[in-house]
């Protein structure tokens, strides 16, 4: 009576075994963090509106400054402060913009800071557009090849929050010869909180 | 297993293996869904929760809708339902959808121009509920033909975080069993506008057609 | 028993004996060898075989560079006053600053309030417990334990704004900031460094991947002296 009763034989063991070997093994070889959870990243120079699909972003004017300025604070820079003016237009519904950081050429990550009145995130809706102004303290050797990387998700541990979501990358403009001239400027900007932008963000490019 | 007595020769019977394990083919694609339902938690633990995802009445240009919907209180305005389930019943309907030339006044700074490229409406609603009916966190969308939503954000777009309360309120709670507000809203200048949503923070909402 | 033996010593040595020579018989050398270091590490156990090994803290002398987890830091000074940017002490209370030059020398960025974790409230000081938002302080009940002492303010001591991030390559002049009780000062602050660990992969609960952790242990401990005045 063979077919009749079930029994554990070596080879279905073996099948099993080994197909819980393979599976782990798939888990652990499949890059996960440059394939599976990859951002959608969107590149563009200054002035380009880059399409994130929740959302339009132009980055306006990038300027450095030692010293900011709001209505209630100053702030002076351990660096230099790269001051990047960012339009939003989202273009779904109701959304946070929680994710800015700079990326230098080594691929150093620098945050966002809320001294001297600077926005480290924003928010936005679909009606109009949205502008603020991100600081960051870099030093000297971060300026040229420097990327501004902005989206509605989080940065922190291996970009969890924006996994398989757009991002924005972009170049700074910043080359090795604008270094000197940028790192010695010693202005004072005055930082405004965000706003209404005074032109639709996808006029501001200036292109197209 | 040695020396036993040949069995009587039989023919296997014609059992495919399919056929076998056929309980576990049928439940394999259970435990696959059972499996994906329990990765899944963030799903009802942090989406469904903050968000309008659920629309539970949709009615037609110049009705009534009927928003009844669980939430938790935090004893926040009534101290006596802290950490409670409620229900809270409102009755919404629109009354007009008017496009205008200003924003009215910020709850709090200087007066703001309409920005370029954008357009001013002032939805008015009237609400009947209980007194003493939670009206935070409440939402007033415009959702335009191509399913964009203007207006989502509770405080709206002038500061104010009282959107369902009349202007003159004090704090979350209704006074009266009948009122009217009017929400100022940024829309673009092209879009369409269909339906108005009314929720407070979600799941939950009500639609209501426009003419 | 075996191999009870000589009947003119007394009962509980052999006792002990016979025990004894009835576990050793059957075994290996080896396993002689290691139960022999057990039993003498439990005959150890009243000169403190199980205490945690306490490593003394490196003494800390203002001034001096010293590098704690992601950052290099030198404690410059200690200074009471009245205020300092936005923060103003309550009634009966002085603000005390420490002030330190901090540089990022990781290559990531880090949370200013890490700070915080490195310099945790000098103890017998006359630290004022931080006044809770909701009125009086959390546990509103007379409880035995000492009051957690709160974390400093973190402050560019520069302009006085709030130190949220502190980039790679960066260096602040930065002010740890605590409210000290005025009948409480003294000329001199003992200041305690703790230690950060680096969690490359958080297998508790949290699952908190690469960050830099204080367990509490103390690197670095000494007096800095208190300056009066606003300076900063």
């Amino acid at each position: 009576m063979r077919h009749t009763r079930r029994r554990l034989t070596w080879r279905g063991t073996a099948f099993l075994v080994g197909a819980f070997a393979a599976a782990c093994t798939l888990v652990n070889v499949v890059p996960h963090g440059t394939i599976l959870e990859r951002p959608f990243v969107v590149e563009g120079p200054v002035g380009e509106t880059l399409d994130l699909s929740y959302a339009e972003l132009t980055v306006t004017e990038v300027r450095t400054a030692d010293t900011l300025e709001s209505s209630f604070e100053q702030a002076v820079a351990g660096g230099t402060f790269l001051v990047v003016d960012a339009t939003w237009r989202a273009t779904d519904g109701y959304i946070v913009f929680a994710g800015a950081e700079v990326i230098d050429a080594e691929g150093r990550s620098f945050w966002a800071t809320s001294r001297g009145g600077c926005a480290k995130g924003t928010n936005s809706q679909p009606g109009y557009a949205w502008r603020a102004t991100y600081c960051f303290d870099v030093p000297r050797d971060a300026l040229a090849g420097a990327t501004l990387r902005l989206a509605r998700g989080t940065h922190g541990e291996d970009d969890a929050g924006q996994r398989r979501d757009a991002v924005a990358v972009v170049d700074l403009g910043i080359g090795q010869h604008d270094v000197n001239e940028l790192w010695d400027a010693t202005e004072k900007i005055s930082i405004e909180m965000p706003g209404f932008a005074s032109a639709p963000a996808t006029d501001a490019g200036g292109e197209g | 297993m040695t020396t036993m007595p040949e069995p009587p020769v039989q023919a296997p019977p014609a059992v495919g293996w399919w056929r076998r394990n056929a309980v576990w083919v049928a439940l394999l694609p259970v435990a696959l869904v059972v499996a994906a339902a329990a990765s899944s938690f963030r799903i009802w633990a942090f989406w469904w929760p903050n968000g309008l995802h659920h629309e539970v009445q949709h009615v037609g240009a110049g009705e009534t809708a009927q928003l009844s919907e669980e939430y938790y209180d935090l004893g926040l305005d009534v101290p006596e339902r802290a950490n409670t389930w409620v229900v809270r019943e409102i009755e919404v309907a629109v009354t007009s959808v008017q496009r205008a030339e200003e924003l009215p006044e910020p709850a709090y700074g200087d007066p703001v121009p309409v920005p370029d490229g954008s357009a001013v409406y002032l939805v008015s609603l009237r609400l009947a509920a209980e007194p003493r009916t939670d009206l935070s966190l409440c939402q007033i969308v415009l959702v335009a033909d191509d399913g964009t939503r203007y207006g989502e954000k509770s405080p709206d777009i002038m500061g104010n975080g009282n959107r369902c309360s009349p202007p003159d309120a004090d704090g979350f709670l209704s006074t009266e069993p009948e009122w009217s507000v009017t929400s100022p809203i940024l829309v673009d200048e092209e879009a369409l506008i269909s339906e108005v949503r009314v929720g407070f923070g979600g799941p939950g909402y009500v639609t209501l057609d426009l003419p | 028993m075996k191999h009870a033996r000589s009947a003119d010593a007394d009962l509980v040595v052999r006792l002990l004996h016979s025990v004894a020579d009835a576990v050793a018989d059957g075994m290996s050398t080896t396993q002689r060898v290691v139960a022999g270091a057990i039993v003498g590490v439990f005959a150890l156990t009243p000169f403190g075989a199980w205490d945690e090994v306490v490593t003394e803290p490196e003494p800390l002398v203002a001034g001096q560079e010293i590098e704690v987890g992601p950052f290099e830091l030198t404690v410059v000074r200690a200074v009471v006053t009245d205020d300092i940017g936005f923060l103003t002490p309550q009634e009966g209370n002085r603000l005390l600053a420490v002030v330190v030059d901090v540089t990022n020398v990781s290559d990531r960025p880090e949370y200013g309030v890490l700070l915080a974790k490195i310099f945790p409230a000098p103890t017998g000081e006359g630290i004022a417990p931080r006044s809770s938002p909701f009125g009086e302080s959390a546990g509103s009940e007379e409880t035995t334990e000492e009051p957690r002492l709160p974390d400093p303010t973190i402050l560019s001591a520069e302009d006085g704004t709030n130190l949220d991030s502190i980039n790679p390559g960066i260096s602040y002049r930065v002010a740890l900031v605590w409210e000290q009780q005025l009948d409480q000062a003294q000329d001199e602050v003992t200041l305690d460094l703790a230690e950060l660990t680096w969690i490359e992969e958080d297998t508790t609960f949290g699952m908190d991947d690469q960050r830099w952790f204080a367990y509490g242990e103390v690197l670095y401990r000494g007096p800095v002296t208190v300056e009066k005045g606003a300076d900063r």
